[in-house]
């Protein structure tokens, strides 16, 4: 049994085991999704991240050619000499705007005064006026640039604006760039945090100054011009890509761009023709770096943030773009892996549950099994002792009656061979065997009402003394009659308070046997004193004394019938056992002393009492 | 007329042993040569005067009953012995089969019976009441009968386990180890079927393993 009481604790285990196999294997699971997914999440990434900087590379191809596109030389000059702005009307329209794709277009006098300027916001046309504020950024910004070299396309930054500075209107006569050098304006407003295009409208993208800028930790750059190369679906107006000799910069002549099928596109090249080492794209010499952590948008949605280091006309006025892509895939896959953690996280405790549940029951069923095996055993040990009980009882009461029974049987078949003396003898036989068998009955009786609590228990003052008294004058003609002296040592005054009737049955048990169990010739003595606060009453005699064994079982119900010394009434021994209760009913101690040879003492001590008071509070206790 | 038996009467309860004694010198057959109440007296008595038939009770002070008769049996081979008891359980009466007692009747049985069978052993013959056939033959139908798979050291053990006594006590008594008890123990349990101490001391009461005196 105890070892089947070990199961609970393998089931525990076995269910821990299972749950953290359960555990980890989801752990494995989503982290083998995760860096899956991972994967996926980067490629789509940079596929949205390059589609929507393409779709910006060609707004800002579109601004290049509108910048191409404005009337050069001798338009141009006719335009500073003469003042007449109206020349270049037709192609300050909305329409232009929209086609070209820029905000605004800006005429510069005498690099950075302020001429001319329009905006097409809202698909409208309006006058730009000399005191708004990106005016004045930009006439700073070409202020601090110096520009003095013709230019087909520069890149200053500012903090709301990105534009693009034509400086088509040089004097070729001259031969150098003078401070009469005008400049021509494409741009368009990019805000802070701004959408990147109409069809990217996820994507968010803000300047920043490169200098303040902490490059994302962890971050790899990667090669995003040679994605522009090599993709297919970048398709610049002809014009861009093959320029015509007569027009731009590139019909100036002069050493070419860094080498022919350079890395650069050939548009870049013919404009960029005379601006060796000079950065030339706004993200075709982008260098691209993906930090690693997402970061989150005014909107507080989580994107994945995508920096780029973009150069500008002069190394030092490079800028930071920063780009914040949506996360839509990534989202789900991390929902999809949450989902997993979760479910399989679900699954490991419902098992967790599952095997607390089977340990519990397991565990209440064993406690059950073991009550139910504690009780059967109870009730065995109390079938067998009544069964017991009732054998030694029925060898007990039988014995002495076969023997009235053949003494009948005889005087019935030869009532004439009894001598009158043989008669008293027999006579004398019976009674004796009656009186023991009486009292043996007696002893049952009460015993018997003791276990099913129906001997009545009625507290009165007893005077210990005087008791003790009649009940030994009860046996003096017994022991006259054993040739046994029966001596009496009584204190007088002894009062208890506790049933009679159960203290004159204990005493007449003990007196009896002391009786019996004394051989002819010896002493029995019955003393009652007070001892500190007991009345202690004594029964001496001098017979044998019992041996260690049987006083080691006195008080027990005996096994089988005790072998005794003469007319087997009083074997079954459980006068000592109805003592002992009766005595403990009493609120007493039944003690036996005994030496072998030299006789035995049974000894009852009860709490002295003088009154009820005490004694019913106790029994109703 | 041949010379009467001499009869040695041995039972501890007064008045039955007075009524047979009684019964036995009316009887002419019989010869009362003693009547004692103890075992050990009984011995005594028997070795003194070597009767012819010799009555004892099973329960008795002194000495068991059944070791008084298969002493007698033993030492004594003319003594013929009958057993009057109201001891009828199987170990008993398995005991007194095994040392060959000639006779068995029990004491409630009437005092006609009882002169059946003192005429009956001290003839030469047996006599056994119909108790101790059926129990036997209950016995030797029983293929699990303690009387087949338990050995003589095995009922000795059970014995001194049905009267209460520990391992070590046992091992004490019987000059072996107590771990050696405990296994005589468990092979007696596993040859009964038993499973558990309360199943096997219940046994031995009912079958009347109780410790002979």
């Amino acid at each position: 049994m105890r070892v089947e009481d070990q199961k609970p604790i393998y089931i525990t285990l076995a269910g821990v085991c299972l749950a953290g196999i359960l555990v980890s294997a989801s752990y494995w699971l989503s982290r083998t999704l995760t860096k899956r997914f991972e994967g996926f999440r980067d490629d789509y990434t940079m596929q949205q991240a390059f589609s929507a900087v393409r779709e910006v590379f060609q707004v800002d191809i579109g601004m290049i050619r509108f910048a191409r596109s404005v009337p050069m030389r001798e338009e141009s000059r006719r335009f500073a000499e003469s003042g007449e702005k109206a020349s270049l009307d037709p192609l300050f329209n909305v329409t232009n705007a929209e086609s070209y794709g820029f905000d605004f277009a800006m005429i510069f006098k005498n690099g950075a005064e302020f001429d001319l300027g329009y905006s097409f916001a809202d698909g409208l046309k309006s006058d730009v006026i000399a005191s708004e504020g990106y005016v004045d950024d930009i006439s700073i910004a070409l202020n601090q640039r110096e520009i003095n070299r013709p230019t087909g396309l520069i890149i200053p930054s500012g903090d709301r604006i990105c534009f693009l500075y034509a400086s088509p209107m040089r004097d070729r006569g001259v031969g150098r760039w003078g401070p009469r050098a005008s400049g021509f304006v494409v741009g368009r407003w990019v805000s802070d945090r701004g959408a990147l295009s109409d069809n990217y409208p996820e994507f968010t993208v803000q300047f920043l100054p490169a200098d303040g800028f902490v490059w994302p930790e962890k971050s790899e750059p990667f090669d995003f011009t040679s994605v522009l190369r090599d993709s297919n679906s970048l398709r610049l107006p002809p014009e861009l890509m093959d320029d015509g000799p007569g027009r731009g910069g590139r019909t100036r002549g002069g050493p070419r761009g860094p080498g022919g099928g350079g890395p650069l596109p050939r548009f870049l090249e013919g404009l960029l023709a005379e601006q060796q080492g000079v950065p030339s794209g706004l993200l075709a010499e982008a260098r691209f770096f993906q930090a690693e952590e997402p970061m989150a948008d005014s909107a507080g949605a989580m994107r994945t943030q995508l920096v780029a280091k973009v150069g500008g006309i002069l190394p030092e006025e490079s800028l930071a773009i920063q780009l914040l892509l949506p996360r839509d895939l990534s989202d789900a896959v991390d929902s999809s892996i949450r989902l997993v953690q979760w479910t399989s996280g679900g699954i490991a405790f419902l098992i967790c549950l599952f095997t607390f549940a089977v340990v519990r029951e397991i565990h209440r069923r064993r406690i059950a099994e073991v009550d139910l095996v504690v009780s059967n055993d109870e009730l065995r040990d109390s079938n067998e002792k009544k069964d017991r009980l009732l054998s030694i009882i029925a060898h007990d009461l039988r014995a002495p009656l076969s023997g009235v029974v053949n003494l009948a049987g005889l005087m019935l078949k030869a009532p004439e061979s009894f001598t009158a003396d043989e008669i008293r003898a027999f006579a004398t036989d019976i009674q004796g065997t009656s009186k023991r068998l009486t009292e043996l009955l007696e002893n049952l009786l009460n015993w018997a009402r003791l276990q099913i609590g129906k001997l009545p228990y009625v507290p009165v003052a007893i005077d210990v003394s005087k008791m003790v008294h009649q009940v030994v004058l009860l046996f003096d003609s017994t022991a006259r009659q054993k040739d046994v002296e029966l001596g009496l040592e009584v204190a007088d005054g002894l009062q208890i308070v506790g049933d009679q009737e159960m203290l004159r049955t204990v005493l007449r048990n003990l007196i009896g046997n002391a009786i019996q169990y004394t051989s002819k010739g010896g002493l029995v003595i019955v003393s009652a004193s007070l001892t500190g606060g007991f009345v202690a009453i004594r029964v001496k005699n001098s017979g044998e004394g019992l041996s260690q064994e049987r006083l080691d079982t006195l008080f027990e119900l005996p096994s089988r019938p005790v072998a005794n010394d003469g007319d087997g009434s009083r074997g079954a021994g459980f006068g000592l056992v109805l003592c002992r209760e009766l005595v403990e009913r009493l609120e007493g101690h039944l003690a036996v002393d005994s030496k072998e040879d030299e006789g035995t003492v049974f000894t009852v001590c009860i709490p002295e009492r003088l009154d009820l008071s005490g004694t019913q509070r106790l029994s109703r206790n | 007329m041949e010379k009467p038996w001499q009869t040695v009467l041995v039972e501890d309860q007064a008045l039955l042993r007075n009524v047979l004694a009684k019964a036995i010198r009316l009887d002419e057959k019989f010869e009362l040569a003693a009547d004692v109440e103890d075992g050990l007296e009984g011995k005594k008595v028997c070795e003194e005067l070597v009767p012819d038939l010799l009555i004892t009770d099973i329960h008795l002070p002194g000495m068991d009953g059944v070791e008084l008769a298969a002493h007698v049996l033993k030492k004594l081979p003319t003594v013929r012995v009958l057993a009057l008891t109201n001891m009828k359980d199987p170990f008993t009466l398995n005991r007194l089969q095994e040392i060959g007692i000639h006779g068995y009747v029990e004491k409630d049985q009437p005092l006609e019976i009882l002169e059946e069978a003192m005429v009956e052993v001290a003839s030469g013959r047996t006599y056994f009441t119909a108790t101790i056939m059926s129990s036997q033959a209950r016995l030797s139908e029983d293929p699990h009968a303690f009387s087949k798979v338990l050995s003589a050291r095995d009922q000795e053990i059970l014995c001194l386990v049905a009267s209460g006594a520990t391992s070590k006590a046992i091992g004490e008594k019987l000059d072996l180890s107590r771990r050696s008890v405990e296994t005589y123990r468990y092979r007696i349990m596993k040859k009964l079927g038993l499973r558990s101490s309360a199943e096997l001391v219940d046994y031995a009461y009912k079958n009347g393993f109780t410790k002979p005196n």
